[in-house]
């Protein structure tokens, strides 16, 4: 953490009619950091940044933006007197308004706002496209627009649900690597909502990760990825492959073999082998004692490339090798693990 | 947006409006206990009062049934058909709202006296109210995703099975809407019905309002009017359903247009077949009027000032319409609370009444509590207003619909309050359905009879009035002039509102 808290969320309870959305929120945003919220879509994740904003009420706990709570189970303040901006899906630009005038909307008239909306376009990379209007903007510009429409008035957090869902893929990294230059410059606190694991890994400080109306973990993105506290961000966060085996000790025997354990592990018993995609070696030739199975697909990436291997008691395991080494569909291939798995409690 | 409570400044003024709306129930509800309830009751059971509901709702069901058939296919073919001139077509199948039902009935009965009844009632007012269909279909059709005709195509689907399917039942919300205006147009119709000589409700109540010896006959009936059009308008939000918002953020393309191939002489059959007794029919009658009028006795300058009346008055009218629909619109399609329901189901009271019931029970409330401007310009221009708030406040409705609710929460996000937002974002996203709204005010209130001739101030006639004084006298040379004026000028409303829906 780099500052002082500007968004406190605590024990946050949200329900639409009986169906209960949010079940006990609590999120820390610190001065100057970009935290990902991430969650598949139905999580809750959009409830908490409209509840955030002002657009929804809690039904239990608070919010507190710079130490003043604006949501309680009493009174809520209004969106125009939380100073949170907010950068929705596709944009959302005034159709009717010219891009100078999205910019400037939060502003008050006069030539100090004006500066500012010169300031912004200069920002976000748009200087001298004031006068477009949102229709003759590429998505990504109309993105980057929205993002100087939400920091012009100064915000203490901006809030960005999804802001480049609507972009293709091609487009999305550009944008996605622009959009946080500009927030990182311009030393914003930001929350950004997302069900993309690579995007939240890649650009946020912090990561929530978000299950089923609940903070599953929070904490830095390689430690969500090299030592999650729970198998079900273990399987959201990064690819993993499951394997049921028993644990004596300090190592776990499964259909790969023995396995060595890192990180806490449960006591002995049936436990679930979460091994990471490119902890696999894969090698040609294997001996009669050596693990092996016949690959059934293969994906190249061209940097590098996944192959699926059938292992010969049924097991399916899916593995990342560099491209230069990828087996043919159909060969025989020997399977080793190259480092220690995760190993969480086995539910029954 | 969620709101725990719409801002003051929204419900003040709706209330306010709602509150006109139901002026002449209050009016109804006096007189019709005037003598008593068994004198309500006794009126109720006569097997005459069975009989006027059944003729008004028959009447009402022709017609609107007819009204949907022409409607649909006329939108479609305008919209999506590969018809050669069917931009033309488009704004000539909407020009029937410039012509007057007792307009296009005396044309009618000028011509050929023995129309008149039933049939010649279910002519008039199909021709005359077809386009209240037409319009929001086809405003509905060109907002249609084509994409799902091509999908729906590639599934295997005929034109026929895709138009069955897909299109009509995305089509209903507009299809119900129009034909709610049509029903209740035509129970509330008094010119064309009285022209016909069908014994409709409204010809009934008018005549015992004239007679003068049973005003509470004459409310009594009307509150009957009342609760049918209530009916029709609870069947009408059921009808709706939930109304199918566009998935997906493609945006918008306009489809390929159909081929006709073989079909397109069957077209231009239909079209002709609406269009001349509808528009051309009309048409010739007056210029046959005003022809034979050089001979009598008709001054320009009663012409010109009779136009300037009506123009102001129109005008008058569609500014202060808008001006109330503005909030009950608005919070019934912002407010998920009953009581934007509550303001906006009470304005469409009003529109079932016939025109002479709204009239009269202003009267009574002019008498009463409005001494200073009964019969001048400001109690006539709230009969207007009483009259046409529905058409403005579906209009606004519509509208605000249209608008995201998202850009709202955004610029709430960026400082302004609800009204601030309102004014800022909202009315201007929805300034182009407003601008149609008060089109359709401006042009109804340019035809409209039965207000005008009760509340005008003395002394001033309008093209209407001019009209109907010298057409229910049969003097149809003097009355050409004001009848070719009157479908001139209304044709220009009713063409941009032909344009404002393609």
């Amino acid at each position: 953490m780099s500052g002082d808290p500007v968004l406190e969320v605590r024990g946050v309870h949200k329900a639409f009619g009986a169906r209960e959305v949010l079940h006990g929120i609590d999120l820390d945003v610190a001065a100057g950091e970009i935290v990902a919220v991430l969650g598949p879509s139905g999580c809750g994740k959009t409830t908490l940044l409209r509840l955030i904003a002002g657009f929804e009420r809690l039904d239990a706990g608070s919010i507190a933006v710079n130490g003043i709570e604006v949501a309680g189970s009493q009174h809520c303040v209004p969106p125009e007197r939380r100073q949170v901006g907010v950068v929705p899906q596709e944009g959302a630009l005034f159709p009717h308004l010219d891009v100078a005038r999205n910019i400037g909307y939060g502003l008050h008239k006069g030539p100090e706002a004006t500066a500012r909306v010169h300031e912004m376009l200069e920002l976000v990379g748009l200087a001298g496209r004031g006068e477009q209007r949102p229709n003759e903007l590429s998505g990504g510009q109309q993105q980057r627009v929205a993002l100087a429409r939400a920091l012009a008035p100064r915000p203490s957090l901006v809030l960005l649900d999804e802001p480049f869902s609507s972009l293709d893929a091609a487009m999305r990294a550009q944008v996605r690597d622009e959009v946080f230059d500009v927030l990182r410059t311009a030393g914003a606190t930001a929350i950004l909502v997302t069900h993309d694991q690579q995007e939240a890994l890649s650009v946020a400080d912090r990561v929530a990760v978000m299950l089923d109306g609940r903070i599953a973990q929070f904490g830095d993105p390689d430690v969500l990825y090299e030592r999650p506290t729970s198998l079900e961000v273990a399987r959201f966060v990064g690819d993993a492959v499951l394997l049921p085996g028993t644990l004596t000790g300090d190592a776990a025997t499964c259909s790969l073999g023995e396995l060595a354990l890192r990180g806490d592990h449960p006591p002995s018993g049936p436990v679930v082998l979460v091994v990471r995609p490119e902890q696999f070696e894969l090698h040609g030739h294997p001996t009669a004692t050596d693990i092996a199975g016949l690959v059934v697909g293969r994906s190249f990436f061209g940097h590098d490339g996944t192959v699926r291997v059938a292992l010969d008691d049924g097991t399916m395991i899916v593995c990342r090798t560099h491209a230069g080494r990828l087996p043919q569909r159909g060969e025989r291939v020997g399977v080793r693990v190259g480092s220690p798995v995760l190993a969480f409690p086995a539910t029954p | 947006m969620k709101r725990d409570r719409p801002p003051l400044a929204l419900i003040v003024p709706a209330a306010a409006a709602s509150l006109v709306a139901v002026v002449p129930i209050w009016y109804l509800v006096d007189r019709s206990l005037d003598r008593g309830v068994d004198e309500v009751r006794d009126e109720l059971w006569r097997r005459r009062t069975l009989d006027l509901v059944l003729n008004s709702v028959g009447l009402s069901a022709a017609v609107t049934a007819l009204c949907v058939i022409i409607g649909v296919a006329a939108a479609w073919l305008v919209v999506r058909s590969n018809l050669a001139g069917r931009r033309f077509l488009h704004v000539a199948f909407a020009l029937p709202l410039a012509v007057p039902s007792y307009l296009a009935a005396f044309a009618w009965i000028s011509w050929r006296p023995q129309v008149a009844g039933f049939s010649g009632a279910v002519l008039v007012l199909t021709l005359v109210s077809y386009p209240y269909v037409m319009l929001p279909v086809a405003a509905a059709l060109s907002r249609l995703d084509p994409g799902q005709e091509d999908v729906a195509r590639s599934l295997g689907h005929s034109r026929l099975q895709v138009l069955l399917r897909l299109t009509l039942p995305q089509l209903r919300t507009s299809i119900a809407a129009g034909a709610l205006l049509v029903a209740l147009y035509v129970l509330s119709d008094f010119g064309a019905v009285a022209a016909m000589r069908y014994e409709a409700f409204t010809w009934v109540i008018y005549g015992a309002y004239r007679a003068g010896f049973n005003p509470s006959r004459a409310a009594i009936l009307a509150s009957v009017l009342v609760l049918l059009a209530l009916v029709l308008v609870i069947a009408e939000s059921s009808a709706r359903g939930r109304a199918a918002a566009r998935v997906g953020s493609g945006s918008p393309r306009v489809g390929t247009p159909v081929e006709l191939g073989r079909a397109t002489p069957l077209a231009y059959l239909f079209s002709a077949a609406v269009l001349l007794p509808a528009v051309v029919f009309p048409m010739w009658r007056i210029i046959t009027w005003v022809t034979e009028s050089v001979t009598a006795d008709v001054q320009f300058s009663d012409v010109r000032d009779a136009l300037w009346n009506t123009v102001k008055l129109a005008a008058l009218a569609a500014a202060a319409t808008i001006v109330l629909a503005f909030p009950v619109g608005v919070l019934a399609a912002r407010s998920r609370g009953a009581l934007g329901r509550v303001f906006e189901r009470s304005t469409y009271v009003a529109h079932a009444l016939p025109g002479i019931v709204v009239a009269i029970s202003l009267v009574f409330v002019g008498v009463r509590l409005l001494r200073p401007i009964y019969l001048e310009l400001p109690l006539l221009v709230l009969g207007y207003v009483v009259l046409f708030l529905p058409l403005a406040v579906g209009a606004v409705r519509n509208s605000v619909e249209q608008a995201p609710p998202r850009l709202e929460e955004v610029a709430r996000s960026l400082g302004n309050g609800p009204m601030a937002v309102l004014r800022r974002i909202t009315a201007p996203l929805a300034l182009p359905g407003i601008g149609a709204g008060a089109a359709m005010v401006f042009l109804t209130t340019m035809k409209e009879l039965p207000v005008t001739l009760v509340l005008r101030p003395t002394g001033t006639e309008t093209l209407a009035t001019r009209l109907w004084r010298h057409t229910s006298v049969s003097d149809y040379a003097d009355a050409g002039p004001y009848a070719l004026a009157l479908v001139l000028f209304a044709a220009i409303p009713a063409a941009l509102l032909a344009k404002a829906t393609r």
